[in-house]
């Protein structure tokens, strides 16, 4: 093993963590707000996300608004241990706002 | 006089200290006051008058004598048990002898502080700033703290430190005890 070590600064960690989640959520990075606190020596993540969702009135509506969020907080986790080798102990998710996709008429 | 008994006695000088300033201190007093007693009594048995005053006057002076001697016996007492302390405790300084074949080597405590700070952050991975090490006679306490998400193992950590001291053969020989911090830190 070569001698040395490998640093990762908080805002960089920050960063990473807001690419991984706005990819999960399918939203826009710089509309994800996260921050990372430590959790009895693991990793605490927090993150501020709008979230897509068809109308609400839209025939066919996929999964509700709580289901695909849930479902995106495991992935975060999984790609952030991945990908930055931190264990992650907490992955809290708040919705800051609702993005409604519009259907297009295909053309 | 042989070189390792040179060596053994130089070592032992470097690791304690003197009792030659306490030794100095409690003679220069003892001088003065037989001195002065010496000097009271020629006059006293010449039959001359007093350099200063005589034990009566003094007693006279003072309204409750008894007391006066319990004060000063006091106060002897306090110089006598605090010399006695001085004899007996070791008066270690804060350093070690390290074995060496050739030379009679001896480390200071915060050398040795950092030495093994180095080890253990260098099994870490962590920086500098998050390894804490304090050295004492025979314990070296270690204090990590890790990185949020990478935990560390204290165990494996203080068998690295003690396999660091066990190769340098420190005397008074010196046990690590690394312990991990409960919280970390986000980002390294």
């Amino acid at each position: 093993m070569v001698a040395g070590r490998v640093a990762i600064t908080q805002r960089a960690l920050e960063r990473t963590v807001m690419a991984i989640a706005a990819g999960h959520l399918r939203v826009p990075v710089k509309a994800v707000r996260v921050s990372l606190a430590d959790d009895s020596g693991l990793l605490a993540v927090a993150v501020t996300a709008p979230v897509r969702t068809a109308p609400l009135r839209s025939p066919g509506r996929g999964d509700g608004m709580v289901t695909v969020v849930q479902g995106a907080r495991g992935g975060i986790r999984d790609d952030i241990t991945t990908i930055t080798g931190r264990t992650v102990s907490r992955v809290s998710i708040t919705v800051s706002r609702a993005e409604v996709v519009e259907e297009k008429r295909v053309k | 006089m042989s070189e390792p008994k040179l060596y053994r006695r130089l070592v032992r000088r470097s690791l304690h200290r003197s009792r030659s300033a306490a030794i100095i201190a409690a003679l220069v007093g003892v001088i003065l006051v037989a001195a002065y007693v010496g000097t009271e009594a020629t006059l006293a048995a010449l039959g001359r008058g007093p350099l200063l005053v005589t034990p009566d006057a003094v007693l006279a002076s003072v309204e409750n004598p008894e007391q006066l001697v319990l004060v000063v016996a006091a106060a002897a007492a306090l110089v006598g048990l605090s010399l006695i302390v001085l004899a007996l405790v070791p008066g270690r300084r804060g350093r070690h002898h390290v074995a060496s074949d050739r030379l009679a080597v001896v480390v200071d405590d915060a050398v040795l502080a950092g030495a093994i700070g180095r080890v253990v952050r260098r099994e870490a991975a962590v920086a500098e700033s998050r390894v804490r090490t304090v050295v004492g006679a025979r314990r070296a306490t270690v204090s990590v703290t890790p990185t949020s998400g990478l935990p560390l193992n204290a165990d494996a950590l203080t068998a690295s430190a003690t396999r660091y001291l066990d190769a340098l053969e420190l005397s008074p020989a010196v046990r690590a005890n690394v312990s991990v911090s409960a919280s970390g830190v986000v980002g390294s």
